[in-house]
Formats: structure tokens, C-alpha cells, sequence
């Protein structure tokens, strides 16, 4: 470790894997909900179960996010940390707001909440991925903003590179647009419009950005490429991701109440929306295939070149599947979103997160790389929960396919909850696959308990 | 090991190859595959790398216009348009084969640009 107020990332990092673990744990309850609707009911219904998985996957990204920054932005940047005092306070007073949240779901009925934490005085509940409560919306605020000062600050008393611009642009981007939870109009259409603006323009847009930077920062790291030539492909992938990113947000405007020519918008920006993902693809193998030295870590580089791949499938193909209008008409809100979300969360955002952690987390234990045995198993993982991902994509793919027809296009349309049924062979065998994904992370979060000799220290 | 700086002959004819193999999946298909097959049969005696990418694409795209073209066509024929089954197996079948393809083909651009031979997995001819 070069600047030893890095080392705040790996509280970050260890919180994120915990958070992450819930999300998986979750999610099973969930699967199995789909085919045994009244498993654990009235304990944890449905609903509570999805909020939790959700808003787990966001926070532990966050944290992933922030750990990301903290490591890599006193490297870039040359320099210590502005203050690795107050970055390990919004640690702590981020990780309580969260727990604290999810006891709030898990105890109290979600309208009682809304009561108890003054929703009343500004109503922000009750919209999908933004559950949360108003102290806790205020509670991320803060913490993002102090987060931001003390980046910021880091950056602007030392070097400035493209990569932590890039990475600064993308966070800031992520605060300034979750203010846009905050805003919540009586009126049906704007509501959803807005409430767009955080989710599309986050995951579609600036957190391509700080995609895109963390990965540039790992692959100079294990490749010893030009930063240069690295540099150039950020640019051009920053370039893309805003251009059809931002007008993208289109394909999400087709049936809400919007003028109609958002189907045109939406249908021709939303297709160009892959191009990024196939830059980062091209990118990442590319730099691997031209690398100017042999990394210890090579699980670190499985993962920057898995980020490209399942990005691109996930985000890219499974996100192309279903965006132009004419197609999106009959395959709106079924299983087919499903399937694209699992593997676009999974390959742009869950990779890149792990990728850094296996690059930073050995480093910051005082050692280049993991042993041998640690990095088999670490890369088992990999491969175990890259291979759930896929096969519970397929399986989503194949229950929206049935899905559409059954209730949407047959002459004689089934109800929804008929059409449940029909698919509930394909809800079990994505239950399995689920099941296999968590013992992928098992094995991972082993991997961090695997002794062996270790490489170089650090 | 460090790579070196110069170009290894047929560099560019390499990462045309693979680029216009790219753009037969997702931009322009058939147009170009003519384009390949144009440059397949123009440049027959040309330094090994090009050769290699040019082979390569030559006769992957020609499998893959198979795996895409001719099975989807078989299933829909075999399934009927009728059966929510056939929509079922031709489309996942589809994403699957066509996405692979165009990650085969990422690696034999990078390849190309990184100046190395590639052979697309199964269905790619031997490099000399």
C-alpha cells in the first residue's frame, strides 16, 4: 500500500461483502417465495423480502463504491487522504443508518414506517428501489456529501488524472441525481419521469462512468500498460456512455404518459446503449493482450476481464432484447426485465466492485497477491457465481418468453397469477441456480481465510 | 513479456478481418461478410498473422450464418409459429449463439490489434 490512509477502503470492503451476503439471502427467500408464496409469511412478505434485496444491492455497490475511491484516489492523486478520520465516521454512521433501515423493513409494516419517520412531512416513499425513509434519504445525502468533500478535496492537493476526473465526475453525478428522490409529484407521470432520473441516470450513466474509471485503474495496475493508451479508451468510453446513456433514458418513457416521440428517442439511443459495454469489452482484452508485465494476481485480472464480458452481455444483449418500442410493448415489467437486471447488476456493478476489492484487498493485508491456493479458490468463485448469473438469466428469459405469450399474445390472453403457475418449473430451476451463486460466495469470502504463501509484500 | 513497438506485418489487414467480422454480427450483416470474402480472396498470399484473421473470419462467419440462420430456421419450421415453445428455444438459442460469436470475436480484435494469431474456439479453422 503506497498511502496508508488507504487502508479506510478495507472497512468499506468488508461492509460491502456482509451486505452483499444479505442481498444473496434475501434474494433465495424471494426465489422461493415465487413458487411457495406463503413461505415465511407474515414474517418477511414479499414485498419486505424484494426491498431488501434491492436496496441491499445498492447500498453494499455504494460501499463498494466509496471503498473503490478511497483506495484508488490517494494513488491517482498522489498524496494522503484529505482525512481518513471523517472517512471512517461515514463509514460507521452510513453502515448504522443502513442496518438500522432494514430492521425498520423487517419489523415494522412498511405504512407504519412511513408514519414513524415523518413521511408525511415530505413524502418520498413508496417508489420501487427508493424505499427508503426520509432520515435515511437525508442520512445518504450526508454521507455522500462529506464522501465528495474529502475526495475532492484529495484530488485537488495532489495530481489530477484523467481516471480520478473521470471517477469525480461519476460520484458527484451519483449525489446530484439522488436528489431527485427527494422530489415527488402528486402527478403520476412526472413522478415516474423523475423518479428516472436517479434510477436510469444512475446505473445507465454516471455509474458507467465510475465503472469505467475503476476498471481503467485496475488494468493499469495488473497489465503495466501506458497510462496513455489506457487514458484514451476512458475518454472514448466516457464519450459513448453519455451519448446514449443520457437520451437512452428514453426507453423507460414509452407507456408512462409521455409524448409519443420518446418511442422514437428511446428505441434508437437505448439500442446504441451496448456500444459502451462492447467498448469495455474490447478494452478490457485488449489491455490484457497487451500487457507489459505479469501480474501475481491474476484473480484480479479474471475479474476486470469478466466485468467487460458480463457487462456486455448483461447491460448490452439482455439489455437490447427488450429496449426498442415495438418489442418493449409486449415485454414491459415481465420475467425478460427481470433476467436483464440480475445479469446487468451482476456484470457491470457486482464485478467491477469485486474486481477492485481482489485487487486492493491483498494490498492492503501488506502482500501483492493472495497465495496460489487462495487465488484457485477465489477464481472458483468467480466462475461459480458467474455461471448462476447466466443460468438464472436464462431461466428469467425463458419465464418472461412464456410470460409474453401467455398472457400477452395468445387469442385466448391467461391472467397473471395463471401465467405464474405455468412458469413456476422455470422459478425453481433460477432458485437452484440461485442457490449455487450463494455457494460461489461462500467459497469467495473463504478465498479471504485461505492461507498459502503469499506473493511479494506489498 | 514486453511487446514490442513495430508492427508485425499484415497488423492492419489482421484488425480489418476482425473488425468487418464484428460489424457482420451487429451493423451490417452481409454487406460485411462480402467485404470479407473480398478480402479473403484478394489476399491469399499475405504475411501468416493476416492470413490467420482473415481464415479465421472467413470461415466462422460462414459457420455462424449456419448456427444463426440455418437452426433458427429449422426450429421455427419444426416448432411452428404457433407454439409458445418455439419462441421459447429460438430466441434464447439466438442471444446465446449470436453473443458468443461477437465475444469471439472481441478476443480476435484484441488479438489483432495486439498483433497475435487467434483461433476462434470449435468452429475456427487451424492457423499455419
Amino acid at each position: 500500500m503506497q498511502y496508508k490512509s488507504q487502508s479506510v477502503a478495507k472497512l468499506y470492503f468488508i461492509a460491502a461483502i456482509g451486505l452483499f451476503v444479505a442481498q444473496i439471502l434475501f434474494g433465495l427467500v424471494m426465489g422461493l417465495q415465487y413458487v411457495m408464496g406463503d413461505f415465511l409469511f407474515p414474517h418477511i412478505p414479499f414485498n419486505v423480502a424484494r426491498m431488501v434485496h434491492t436496496n441491499a444491492l445498492i447500498v453494499w455497490l455504494l460501499m463498494g463504491f466509496m471503498g473503490a475511491a478511497y483506495y484508488l484516489v490517494p494513488e491517482e492523486s498522489e498524496t494522503e487522504l484529505f482525512s481518513p478520520k471523517l472517512a471512517v465516521l461515514m463509514f460507521w454512521i452510513f453502515l448504522v443508518a443502513a442496518a438500522l433501515t432494514v430492521v425498520g423493513y423487517l419489523l415494522v409494516p412498511y405504512a407504519g414506517l412511513a408514519k414513524l419517520t415523518g413521511n408525511d412531512l415530505l413524502p418520498t416513499m413508496g417508489r420501487e428501489f427508493l424505499e427508503q425513509p426520509l432520515p435515511t434519504k437525508l442520512g445518504i445525502v450526508v454521507v455522500a456529501l462529506v464522501f465528495l468533500f474529502n475526495i475532492t478535496m484529495t484530488v485537488l492537493k495532489g495530481r489530477k488524472t484523467s481516471i480520478s476526473i473521470v471517477l469525480l465526475l461519476g460520484l458527484w453525478g451519483l449525489a446530484i441525481f439522488f436528489l431527485f428522490s427527494f422530489y415527488n409529484p402528486d402527478n403520476v407521470v412526472k413522478d415516474k419521469f423523475y423518479w428516472w432520473w436517479v434510477v436510469h441516470l444512475w446505473v445507465e450513466g454516471v455509474w458507467e462512468l465510475i465503472l469505467g474509471a475503476i476498471l481503467a485503474f485496475v488494468l493499469i495496475k495488473v497489465t503495466g500498460v501506458d497510462r496513455e493508451v489506457i487514458e484514451k479508451w476512458l475518454y472514448v468510453i466516457v464519450t459513448l456512455t453519455l451519448i446514449t446513456g443520457i437520451i437512452g433514458t428514453g426507453h423507460h418513457y414509452y407507456w408512462i404518459g409521455t409524448p409519443e416521440y420518446w418511442q422514437w428517442w428511446g428505441s434508437i439511443f437505448s439500442a446504441l446503449e451496448p456500444i459502451p459495454f462492447f467498448a469495455m469489452t474490447l478494452f478490457a482484452f485488449n489491455m490484457v493482450n497487451r500487457r507489459r508485465r505479469e501480474h501475481p494476481n491474476k484473480a484480479a485480472t479474471l475479474w476486470a476481464l469478466g466485468t467487460g464480458v458480463m457487462s456486455f452481455l448483461g447491460a448490452g444483449v439482455w439489455g437490447f432484447l427488450h429496449t426498442l418500442a415495438p418489442v418493449n410493448f409486449y415485454t414491459h415489467g415481465t420475467q425478460i426485465t427481470a433476467a436483464h437486471g440480475h445479469m446487468a447488476f451482476y456484470g457491470a456493478y457486482v464485478m467491477v466492485v469485486l474486481t477492485m476489492i481482489s485487487y486492493a484487498m491483498p494490498i492492503l493485508r501488506g502482500r501483492a497477491a493472495n497465495s496460489n491456493k487462495a487465488q484457485v479458490m477465489e477464481m472458483w468463485a468467480f466462475w461459480l457465481m458467474t455461471v448462476a448469473i447466466v443460468f438464472i438469466t436464462l431461466f428469467l428469459t425463458a419465464a418472461g418468453i412464456l410470460q409474453v405469450w401467455l398472457q400477452r399474445i395468445a387469442a385466448t390472453p391467461m391472467s397473471f397469477m395463471d401465467t405464474q403457475d405455468k412458469v413456476a418449473l422455470f422459478y425453481w430451476m433460477r432458485e437452484w441456480a440461485g442457490v449455487v451463486f450463494l455457494i460461489g460466495l461462500l467459497v469467495y469470502i473463504w478465498s479471504f481465510f485461505c492461507k498459502g504463501e503469499d506473493k511479494t509484500a506489498a | 513479456m514486453p511487446p514490442s513497438d513495430v508492427k508485425p506485418p499484415g497488423q492492419g489487414l489482421a484488425v480489418a478481418a476482425e473488425a468487418l467480422f464484428l460489424a457482420n454480427l451487429m451493423l451490417a450483416p452481409g454487406l460485411a461478410f462480402a467485404a470479407i470474402v473480398w478480402l479473403w480472396l484478394r489476399h491469399r498470399d499475405t504475411p501468416s498473422l493476416a492470413r490467420c484473421h482473415v481464415d479465421q473470419t472467413f470461415f466462422v462467419s460462414l459457420w455462424g450464418g449456419a448456427l444463426l440462420v440455418v437452426a433458427c430456421a429449422a426450429i421455427l419450421l419444426l416448432g411452428g409459429l404457433d407454439w409458445e415453445w418455439t419462441w421459447v428455444v429460438v430466441i434464447i438459442y439466438f442471444t446465446c449463439v449470436h453473443s458468443t460469436l461477437i465475444l469471439f470475436g472481441v478476443v480476435g480484435l484484441s488479438k489483432a490489434l495486439a498483433g497475435k494469431p487467434y483461433r476462434y474456439p470449435l468452429i475456427g479453422p487451424r492457423c499455419d
